[in-house]
């Protein structure tokens, strides 16, 4: 049996609304070389022309030709006479599509021969082929030099195995076998399944590399279609399931990997690929976009981010669902930010400042890493000059911390691990692996508390740090500018960024931060201000992505493979703050 | 004779049919014949009532024809026979009378007097049941199942036997020898009440013994005697004491009537025993001293100062029991004894004896300030469990007082916090059934309803309490009921509280009103799930299976230890109960030797979690420490 077929035709039926065949089908085009000079999202669906696709190819009879393409998907798709017959049926639409001329500055445009094509992801009803037929043959005649087709799910199910899944994606068996594993399970694991993860390795590592003179070599181009293709692919399917939860997971993934390779291959500053990767890194913002749009009303109810169905779990469910979400709402505000310089970030922060206040957990930090937020969130207070709310939020925070480790015995675990959090909570015995004696998360909040000028809150700290015996270590990489210990990485094929996009990071020592000096006496506040002002470059480092404009997706990396800030992240922000203190 | 036969018989179907032997005088007919006769007793606790005399040998001979008529047979002439014959009258009784074979005690009282008889009713045929009991009866272990309890039926039947003091006397020793003294000791406690003259004889006999075993029977029988007016009781108690200190004190600890110098005579002799093995015989001493109304105040005084004495001392051992048994023997001045809680606390820190110390009292004011004590100093999850037996103690023998006393915890400035809503749940069944609407003032009704909705679990059974107070005379109060009820509607409990509340309310159209905003919150909750629910995006089931599963599984065997550590914990509530036998299907149980089959109980039992537990743990547990917080 022709497995890929199958995976291809069952994939295009699934295709049930209109705009997803839109999407989609221009993939398709421009795999075969068609230069497309209209695409029916440019057109945010007015009636522009009477067609969804302008585009010039070679036909197969060797002869370039301008191409009408008249797509017909969702309800539409199956070609029946309810929609072919009337006002605005597809005999209407063919028709206005001929006739209705269409200006390009393609040199000669108007002199290639041309073919109207409809294009429908169903079949035509039995009794309706012949009238369809007579139809055509009727419209033909009065125009010159003009061509009548329709493909339909067979024809495109052929197409597309042929020129997409068939020349890159599905080329064997066992990608195929894999792809078909990716969707069929697509809802049944929590995070991303290891057959996508793979997948898209073995896309990445099948061929290697080797640079262009003028133009992307066809195999690149055609990865990169795949790539934008699987990423439609899992969002469709997303949509099937009714949950862009998983889109947003397995995009994360793609996106990430994709950035690795770029900056592996040091693309980071080359237009043609970076075209072909925003491609996919927008469609990603898009899909954030509408899981945000479908989920923020009801989040920004109290509790909104407690699911009612949990029952007990959500003591820790609902909490880590909450700074999940938190992460990728400050990711994607962070997103509009680089990409839209009038974007409003006041409008953001009350978003933000909602989601905070209507789910209370969102100050209960279970993991270390949650600190991703708490950092993300107080920068956005400080950047939109409210830092009272910033000062309140961190007060919160420590409060809870504090409280938690008094009452329960607990402190957010350094290991991250959300599992130990869950054995510790039903059992009472904490995991061998769930390490709270070190915690960098205070580290970081100690720095702001100095940012803050919080004196009362860095002594009582002060002395909850020494009563339960805490060690304030913070993470710093070898790869600093200035860096002592650059003997020590242990990855030398990768830098630093490439690291951070491809694994959790750990080529990096731990600074203690310590409340005392001379190892006995206390540290009085003042003292330790100063000491922090000192330490702002403990760690500098030239991001090239930074520079590429994409600082957004190193938050989306350190979220994604749970490592920890880095001090550039806070001190840049502190340092200006502290600064103007004084 | 006629006559009294017939009243005998009616006297017998009324016992049967009501299941009871005890009446009131106005619904017995020919009472006074029957008290003439002691077929019937006048109840000592009640003038107006009187109670069957189990032993009767009237009524017990028309009882056993009875039982030959209904069991169509006459009574088996031998031993076991015979008690087998009575129990098959039991039996025919509960069936004949709708109780289950497997119930115990269906009439009790009616057969133990009939199994005494039986007895006498051998005897007289010439059965001999001294030899028998000398010289045949098996050991327990070992003998037939229908003279299980013969021990019980012999020492009935002894008072009324023609045996004289020198063979009953053997039979007691021997009872003694094998140290199975339960009968024996009762027989001997009755005795002097029963037969005084045979428990003379047996006394002159028994004294003479050197048997350590015999004193405690000798011991009871000497008060017996005193009380029914045999004198030198008094002077042999003493004696007793000084060979056997622990059963001298015994007898003086239960003579009635004694003179002043007697009484002081006592005090002397406790005050200058300073044997520490005798503390608790002493302590009991004293406070039998301390209750009896007679005594002079000065004398009670130095009972005091001495018990006290008792309580400071170093040895904690010695302390506990002198204190135990305070907490037992002394009935009376509940102030006095309250401050001997606290010189008991300063010395041993033992605060185990709160859960038995309100035993005898009468008025709850004490535990209510140890309560409050105890509240002030640090209360924590789990503190209330040690009054928990106090309180219903005191709720099952003094609800008017105790019902204050927690009202009285609801005023505002007060600050005791859900302390009172955590005395309300100590229920066995349900939330004890405060009246709120007692509370005066609108601050008052205001606190009670914040505290009792802040309570975080089983707000079922405290929804029946806080209701009544939509009928509160101060609207602000019912607006803030409807409030705080649509809060928890809200949040904790949805829809099972809002059916809860709706079955509580009438048709009335106050009720009606009243209901409206809780309706209206449920419906804002309904909308936002469903929100929720019309996408996956948020849905743990879809996103989050992984931790479910390990979170869930986790519990699931946390609750699987739990019931095998109460299974394996001897001292565990399974353990006390005896074997357990788990029905692993079906729907009923029968005995390997029994004929009928019985449904088993059905045991339900229902509560509704609150939601705001495992929302936010961590502030719902902050919120609920540091409520109403001085």
């Amino acid at each position: 049996m022709n497995i890929k077929q199958l995976v291809v035709k069952d994939y295009l039926e699934s295709l049930t609304e209109k705009d997803e065949l839109n999407r989609i089908f221009p993939l398709l085009l421009e795999s075969m070389g068609f230069e497309i000079l209209s695409k029916p999202t440019e057109y945010l669906g007015l009636q522009e022309y009477g067609k969804d696709i302008v585009a010039v190819g070679i036909d197969e009879d060797k002869v370039k030709k301008r191409f009408y393409f008249e797509l017909k998907g969702g309800a539409d798709r199956n070609i029946t006479t309810r929609n072919f017959y009337g006002k605005d049926g597809i005999q209407e639409s063919i028709t206005e599509a001929t006739y209705t001329p269409f200006v390009s500055a393609y040199p000669k445009f108007q002199e290639l021969p041309l073919k109207v094509v409809i294009v429908h992801n169903g079949v035509i009803e039995g009794g309706l082929q012949k009238t369809f037929e007579n139809f055509l043959v009727k419209i033909s005649k009065p125009v010159d030099n003009t061509v009548f087709e329709r493909w339909d799910i067979a024809r495109l199910t052929a197409m597309f195995s042929e020129n997409l899944f068939g020349a890159y994606l599905l080329t064997d068996s066992s990608t195929t076998k894999l792809f078909n594993r990716v969707l069929v399970n697509l809802d049944t694991s929590d995070g991303v399944s290891r057959d996508f993860i793979k997948l898209i390795d073995s896309l990445f590592e099948k061929i290697e590399w080797k640079g262009y003179k003028t133009k992307i070599p066809r195999k690149w181009q055609l990865l990169f279609e795949s790539l934008k293709l699987i990423s439609f692919i899992i969002y469709t399917e997303s949509k099937e399931y009714n949950n862009l939860d998983i889109a947003k997971r397995y995009l994360t993934h793609l996106v990430l990997r994709y950035w690795y390779w770029v900056l592996k291959n040091n693309l980071e500053n080359n237009k043609k690929v970076l075209k072909h990767f925003n491609q996919v890194m927008l469609f990603f913002y898009e899909v954030l976009q509408q899981y945000f749009d479908r989920t923020l009303s009801i989040v920004q109810t109290k509790d909104g981010l407690y699911a009612e169905n949990g029952g007990m779990s959500e003591q820790v469910g609902y909490t880590q669902r909450t700074f999940d979400y938190l992460a990728y709402l400050l990711i994607l505000i962070n997103m509009e930010k680089a990409c839209f310089p009038d974007y409003d970030l006041l409008d953001a922060r009350t978003g933000v400042y909602n989601v905070v206040q209507h789910n209370s957990v969102s100050k209960r930090p279970l993991l270390d890493i949650h600190s991703l937020v708490i950092v993300n969130t107080i920068e956005l207070f400080i950047q939109t000059d409210d830092v009272d709310a910033a000062k309140a939020y961190l007060k919160s925070i420590l409060a809870t911390i504090k409280y938690r480790k008094e009452k329960s015995g607990m402190l957010p675990d350094a290991n991250n691990s959300i599992q130990n959090v869950i054995k510790y909570t039903v059992t009472g015995t904490k995991p061998v692996y769930y390490s709270d004696s070190t915690s960098p998360l205070l580290a970081v909040l100690l720095e702001y508390i100095a940012l803050f000028g919080l004196e009362e809150e860095y002594n009582q700290l002060r002395i909850f740090v020494k009563k339960h015996d805490i060690t304030l270590g913070l993470f710093i990489p070898h790869h600093s500018k200035n860096s002592v210990s650059e003997n020590l990485i242990e990855d030398k094929e990768n830098d630093l960024e490439e690291q951070l996009f491809s694994k959790p990071l750990r080529d990096g020592y731990q600074v203690d931060t310590r409340l005392t000096k001379n190892l006995i006496d206390e540290l009085p506040f003042e003292e330790f201000k100063e000491k922090i002002k000192k330490r702002k470059d403990e760690f500098i480092y030239e991001y090239r992505t930074d520079k590429a404009g994409y600082a957004f997706l190193k938050d989306l990396a350190h979220f994604y493979f749970h490592t920890p800030y880095f001090p550039d992240k806070w001190r840049n922000v502190t340092d200006g703050l502290l600064k103007s203190q004084g | 004779m006629v006559k009294i036969d017939r009243q005998i018989n009616t006297l017998i179907q009324k016992c049967i049919n009501t299941k009871k032997i005890e009446f009131p005088k106005v619904e017995t007919a020919n009472c006074g014949l029957l008290l003439k006769k002691e077929i019937v007793l006048q109840m000592e606790s009640n003038p107006e009532f009187i109670k069957l005399n189990p032993n009767s040998i009237e009524f017990n001979e028309a009882l056993l024809k009875e039982a030959e008529v209904k069991l169509e047979r006459e009574m088996p002439k031998n031993i076991v026979g015979a008690f087998g014959f009575v129990e098959d009258f039991q039996e025919k009784l509960k069936e004949e009378n709708g109780i289950a074979k497997n119930v115990i005690n269906g009439y009790g009282s009616l057969i133990k007097g009939l199994q005494g008889y039986i007895l006498h009713r051998l005897h007289s045929d010439g059965f001999d049941v001294k030899g028998y009991f000398l010289d045949k009866l098996k050991p327990k272990g070992e003998r037939e199942k229908e003279l299980f309890l013969f021990e019980q039926h012999l020492y009935r039947f002894l008072p009324y036997s023609k045996y004289s003091a020198k063979d009953i006397w053997e039979i007691c020793q021997r009872t003694l020898a094998f140290d199975d003294r339960y009968y024996v000791d009762e027989f001997a406690r009755k005795l002097p009440f029963n037969n005084f003259d045979l428990a003379k004889n047996i006394y002159s006999i028994a004294i003479r013994s050197e048997q350590p075993n015999d004193t405690f029977f000798i011991a009871s029988l000497l008060i017996g005697l005193h009380n029914n007016g045999f004198e030198g009781v008094f002077e042999k108690a003493f004696e007793l004491q000084n060979k056997h200190p622990q059963q001298g004190y015994h007898v003086l600890n239960s003579l009635q009537n004694l003179s002043d110098e007697q009484n002081n005579s006592i005090f002397e002799l406790v005050h200058n025993d300073y044997l520490p093995e005798s503390i608790g015989s002493k302590t009991q001493v004293i406070c039998g001293l301390i209750d009896n109304p007679k005594v002079s105040e000065e004398l009670r005084k130095g009972c005091f100062n001495l018990i006290t004495t008792y309580l400071q001392k170093e040895n904690k051992e010695l302390v506990k029991i002198a204190f135990h048994r305070i907490i037992y023997n002394l009935k009376s001045f509940e102030a006095e004894k309250y401050k001997l809680l606290h010189i008991y606390f300063e010395n041993t820190q033992d605060i185990s004896v709160i859960e038995s110390f309100f035993y005898n009292y009468e008025h709850p004011e004490h535990l209510f300030h140890l309560m409050k004590m105890f509240y002030l100093a640090g209360w924590q999850r789990g503190s209330i469990n040690r009054f928990e037996s106090s309180i219903f103690h005191f709720w099952s023998n003094n609800i008017q007082e105790t019902e204050k006393h927690i009202l009285e915890l609801f005023k505002p400035e007060d600050k005791f916090g859900l302390l009172p809503v955590e005395i309300i749940m100590t229920g066995s069944f349900g939330a004890l059934p405060i009246d709120l609407l007692k509370l005066d003032t609108k601050q008052e009704q205001a606190k009670a309803i914040e505290a009792i909705t802040l309570f975080p679990h089983t707000f079922d059974k405290l929804l029946p309490i806080v209701l009544p107070l939509r009928r509160s005379p101060y609207p602000e109060v019912v607006k803030f009921l409807q409030i705080k009820l649509s809060e928890l509607i809200y949040d904790a409990y949805h829809r099972s509280l809002l059916d809860d509340i709706e079955n509580l309310l009438d048709e009335s159209k106050e009720d009606k009103a009243f209901v409206r905003p809780l309706r209206e919150a449920y419906k804002n909750y309904e909308s936002i799930v469903s929100k929720k629910k019309s996408i996956n995006d948020l849905n743990p089931y879809e996103n989050e299976r992984d931790l479910m599963d390990l979170y869930y599984s986790l519990e699931h065997e946390n609750r699987a230890k739990m019931m095998q550590d109460i299974n394996e914990n001897p001292n565990g509530i399974l353990a006390a109960v005896g074997r357990s036998t788990i029905i692993v299907r079906g729907n009923s149980w029968k005995q390997e030797l029994e004929d009928k089959v019985m449904p088993l109980g059905k045991v339900e039992s229902s509560f509704i979690l609150d939601a705001r537990l495992f929302k936010n743990p961590d502030l719902q547990e902050y919120i609920l420490n540091t409520y109403d917080k001085r």
